[in-house]
């Protein structure tokens, strides 16, 4: 029985090994060419103006993991539509997509020059691939809130945040850009990207600036 | 660096021209580039996939553990509360047969369920009067979203007066966002049928509201002896959003069952008839009334026409109606106004006898005597179906006030709720067959000569809880770390009256007391790194004492109440793959009340005396690649008696029992939890097993209950989709895998089971109540949504 249990911790703890914080993503730059439609190209007034041009992926909502392929046995979870969902069922595995922009509130123009995709070394495909990252560790970082109030209340929303890193990767400033409605959520939200531990810029990327501003959307929702 | 060089221009000329032309309009232009991140979800406690649904990324700076939506769906659908907690470290819980329909008893860290504040939806549901809580009553299981326990804490704003363990919080489901219909049905054996049914409204009004309403009905015989659980329950929810962050909502869990209860047993019955002792199968009938005496309380041929298990039946009635309005007042204020109804009616009834010549009704008769059967004489003892009748109103509300500054998250607030609790105890006449004329125990009474019901108590206690509560969590060290101070003043009054019944001749009384305490905690979480952190946390917890003190006390010790310090430190780990969770803790008992419950079901509590317990809590949950996720859990607990027991013999000369140094009940040393699930293509299956280590049945530690484990397997499949039947789903639970045969609740613990001298005086022992672990069981749903 104490042999079972002590079996079953090993293979627990085995898992716990935490993975690498960089790897490498080459999706956004084949996403861009989808998104180039029907974007609002005109800001509303609490966008700020950015004249990025990489078009970052949105995450579609889906009832579990991007990255699980199996329907899961569990109904429940399986909504006839999904409505917070911005790509296909969850039956086929497949890159976040966003076919859909109604849901999409970028505001960002979405020029992106396909050329840029064939010279990795030019400063917007280094900078995509920055932004991969920090967008990759919040990913791992990410939490919804826990406690009572959080159970009982169950909030859902986006909060857009904005934050500023230096060179070092070190967080100089944040702020709410966006509420989501509920205090839980923006709490969570600017802790989440507080707590992020960001990369180093590399040379080519945003090179002769100090510092570089960042927004981030975290859209919170609970299963139901 | 600006971008608008190269080709670039040409790409963005236009745009930019428009964005420049917009940035002149908007007032919060800011001149600097910015990158987007873009979006990212985060999905909720429900959806995490490590720990097989019974772990989440927990942060609250106290112990804390969840099971989620996730691993309820595995279980049974029938599953009570307990049975789906049963796995959370420091969670030791039974449940009386494998369906859950007929209760169970539950122990956390040592405290039993009468310690334990339990919420559904932020609404108290413990008994008013004792604490007491019946889960097979609560929210079907296809509708819960989470339940959630603090193993040590109560939480600063939870509404409880009883609670010196911790809570459980019981959290429903909302409706779909879409129109839809689910259809369920269960078989298993001991004939156990289980439909329910579902309709979701999906979004209307604009897209501001939604509801659902469900209905089940369940069946099951008892899985030994004769009898069965019928149960009807209706759950339904209606949420309005009324605008950013702001939302109303109103929820009714409704139950309607009348089951056969089991007959406990003691150690010696147990390994005199095996675990299949119950009530007797067959009644002798009634004698008739006549000349001479007729007395129905001898045994017939070994039978007790007392015994027969027609006469052990518990209906109940009950309906928990709660409304919640949420309204942020701005981006840093929230108020939360939520009351609540809870109405419950029904009782506990058993077979048992009254003799005419009792004197207490010969008294209560105005002095005369009375014949119960009809005949003349009034020398006979009767049988009747006695009921103990609870009828309980208790209206409530929480106000709470939420105000973020800077890096404060301030909430006041305040509870306060009048329960309005009326026990009685009416005898009812019996049939030839052996069966009650009403299980309800509202007509067919026996009367006194005035026509008054004979009843055996007669109480009426009005209990006005209140609860100002506030609370500071500050952030601090960027976030990093986290400190959380709350207070706490509950206050109870209970003003009984106590009626003429046989337990009261002498007069009508108007008993009252007050109990009220302040209870500071203080919590803190420290970041290790953005996947770890640890944390502690220190709370004072207050029980009062059950209302039976205010009418039956035996011992003034027993009219104190139980309080708690609570030490919890902890560390997790929140990784990709795999959660860690792991705590020690301390816990400091005054006045610690051991639970004694009656037949039909009351708790009563009496004094034990100071009790220090430790322990250590761990939990594991992983994903281990290829659909398999596992669950660990590891429970170790050590608690003492830290005094000697001072109590009366039968004869009311004191005695001490030298308890000190001793384990206090019910409180296993050692649990472990593991759980393994496998889901690939539709299929998924998998097993629990839990190990529960020896517990002690008395004070004196000379009886206990033997260690054990029993292992329960699921095996399911979700059809490919097709176009009618959505999310159809086949599953099939079996529990008690290896038919493991061994006493496992502890129904009612006593201060001794062997009889003990000192100084002269006897204590004669009192053997312990329990009931033994239900044989292996299976059961098969199919589900359907349309």
């Amino acid at each position: 029985m104490l042999v079972l249990f002590l079996l079953f911790m090993l293979a627990s703890f085995v898992a716990l090994a935490p993975k690498p914080f960089f790897h490498e993503k080459t999706k956004p730059m084949q996403m861009s060419l989808i998104q180039a439609v029907a974007d609002d190209p005109v800001p509303t007034a609490r966008q700020p103006v950015s004249p990025t041009v990489t078009q970052p992926p949105v995450e579609p909502r889906t009832a579990s993991s991007l990255v699980r392929s199996e329907p899961r046995l569990v109904p429940a979870h399986v909504e006839p539509e999904m409505s917070h969902d911005q790509a296909a069922p969850i039956a086929s595995p497949q890159p976040p997509q966003n076919p859909a922009a109604k849901n999409d509130l970028e505001s960002a123009p979405v020029a992106v020059s396909v050329r840029s995709v064939a010279a990795p070394d030019r400063p917007q495909s280094i900078e995509a691939t920055y932004v991969n990252r920090v967008r990759e560790h919040l990913k791992s970082i990410k939490r919804y809130p826990t406690g009572r109030e959080a159970s009982l209340q169950r909030p859902s929303g986006v909060v857009e945040v904005w934050f500023v890193l230096n060179r070092n990767g070190e967080l100089l400033d944040m702020g709410i850009e966006d509420s989501s409605g509920s205090m839980l959520l923006d709490a969570a939200a600017r802790t989440t990207v507080r707590r992020g531990e960001y990369p180093r810029f590399q040379d080519e990327a945003w090179s002769g600036k100090a510092q570089h501003r960042f927004t981030v959307e975290l859209d919170f929702y609970p299963a139901n | 660096m600006s971008y608008l060089h190269g080709e670039w221009k040409v790409k963005t000329h236009r745009k930019y021209l428009v964005l420049a032309i917009a940035a002149l309009f908007s007032n919060m232009v800011n001149a600097e580039e910015s990158s987007n991140i873009g979006r990212i979800a985060v999905e909720g406690a429900a959806t995490e996939e490590a720990g097989i649904g019974l772990m989440i990324r927990e942060e609250t700076p106290k112990a804390r553990s969840t099971a989620t939506k996730e691993n309820i769906e595995i279980q049974r659908s029938t599953s009570s509360p307990y049975q789906n907690m049963a796995l959370l470290p420091g969670v030791n819980a039974f449940a009386t047969d494998a369906t859950g329909l007929f209760g169970g008893t539950m122990t956390m860290r040592g405290f039993t369920s009468d310690q334990l504040g339990f919420t559904i939806d932020g609404a108290p549901v413990n008994d008013s009067g004792n604490f007491a809580v019946y889960p097979q009553e609560y929210v079907d299981s296809e509708n819960l979203e989470e339940i959630f326990v603090t193993q040590g804490s109560t939480d600063t704003d939870a509404p409880h007066v009883g609670a010196t363990g911790g809570n459980v919080g019981i959290v429903s489901s909302n409706p779909r966002e879409h129109f839809s219909t689910r259809l369920a049905q269960t078989f298993g054996e001991n004939s156990l049928s289980r439909t329910y049914v579902r309709l979701d409204t999906g979004k209307f009004a604009n897209d501001t509201t939604s509801a659902f309403i469900s209905y089940s009905k369940s069946l099951a015989d008892k899985w030994r002896g004769l009898g069965d659980a019928d149960r009807d329950h209706v759950d339904a929810k209606i949420v309005r959003k009324l605008g950013e962050g702001s939302k109303l909502s109103a929820s009714i869990v409704f139950n309607h069952a009348v089951n056969n209860f089991f007959k406990r047993m003691s150690l010696s019955q147990y390994q005199a008839s095996g675990r299949n002792y119950d009530y007797a199968t067959s009644f002798p009938g009634l004698l008739t009334p006549g000349t001479g005496t007729q007395n129905e309380s001898t045994t017939v041929g070994g039978i007790s026409r007392t015994d027969y298990y027609a006469l052990q039946v518990n209906p109940f009635e009950n309906y928990i109606a709660t409304f919640k309005g949420n309204f942020k007042l701005n981006d840093s204020m929230r108020l939360d106004i939520e009351p609540y109804f809870w109405h419950g009616y029904g009782g506990g009834g058993f077979g048992t006898t009254l003799a005419e010549s009792n004197s207490a009704l010969r008294t209560l008769n105005g002095g005369s005597n009375l014949s119960l059967n009809g005949d003349a004489d009034t020398s006979d003892t009767v049988l009747f179906y006695r009921s103990s009748v609870t009828k309980t109103d208790r209206p409530g509300v929480t106000t709470k006030f939420n105000w973020n500054i800077d890096n404060h998250k301030l909430m006041f607030g305040y509870w306060y709720e009048r329960a309005e609790h009326r026990q009685t105890q009416p005898y009812v006449y019996v049939n030839n067959d052996g069966i009650s004329k009403d299980v309800w125990a509202e007509n067919s009474l026996a009367v006194l000569s005035n026509g008054t019901a004979i009843q055996g108590r007669n109480w009426d206690t009005i209990s006005t809880s209140q609860q100002l509560f506030a609370q500071d969590s500050i952030s601090m060290l960027n976030d990093k770390l986290n400190l959380i101070f709350g207070v706490r003043t509950p206050k109870i009054r209970r003003d009984g009256t106590n009626y003429l019944s046989l337990g009261n001749t002498t007069g009508v009384t108007h008993p009252s007391a007050n109990y009220s305490d302040t209870l500071p905690s203080i919590g803190a979480r420290y970041e290790l790194s953005p996947t770890s952190h640890v944390f502690a946390n220190v709370a004072k917890n207050f029980r009062a004492p059950s209302n039976f003190i205010l009418y039956d006390a035996t011992r003034t010790e027993d009219a104190v109440p139980e309080t708690s310090i609570n030490t919890d430190i902890g560390y997790r780990y929140q990784g990709d793959k795999a959660y860690f969770s792991g705590s020690v803790f301390l816990i400091d008992f005054k006045d610690r009340f051991a639970s004694v419950r009656d037949a039909d079901g009351s708790y009563r509590t009496y004094n034990a005396g100071d009790v220090s317990s430790k322990g250590l809590e761990l939990e594991v949950g992983s994903k281990l690649g290829r659909g398999f996720s596992t669950y660990t859990s590891l429970s170790y607990l050590d608690s003492k008696q830290k005094s000697d027991f001072i109590t009366r013999n039968s004869l009311n000369q004191l005695i001490t029992l030298p308890t000190n140094g001793k384990n206090f009940v019910d409180s296993p040393d050692l649990m472990l939890g593991l759980g393994l699930q496998y889901q690939s293509g539709g299929w998924s299956m998998g097993g629990q097993l839990k190990y529960t280590g020896k517990r002690y049945s008395t004070l004196m530690n000379d009886e206990s209950v033997p260690a054990f484990h029993t292992v329960d397997v699921n095996l399911g499949y979700k059809f490919a989709k097709n176009s009618v039947l959505k999310n159809s789903m086949i599953k099939m639970n079996i529990s008690n895998l290896f038919d493991e045969d061994t006493l496992a609740m502890i129904d009612s613990s006593n201060p001794n089971a062997v009889s003990l001298t000192a100084n002269g005086v006897t204590m004669a022992g009192s053997a312990p109540q329990y009931s033994p672990l239900a044989p292996r069981f299976a059961s098969v749903q199919f589900l359907a949504d349309f």
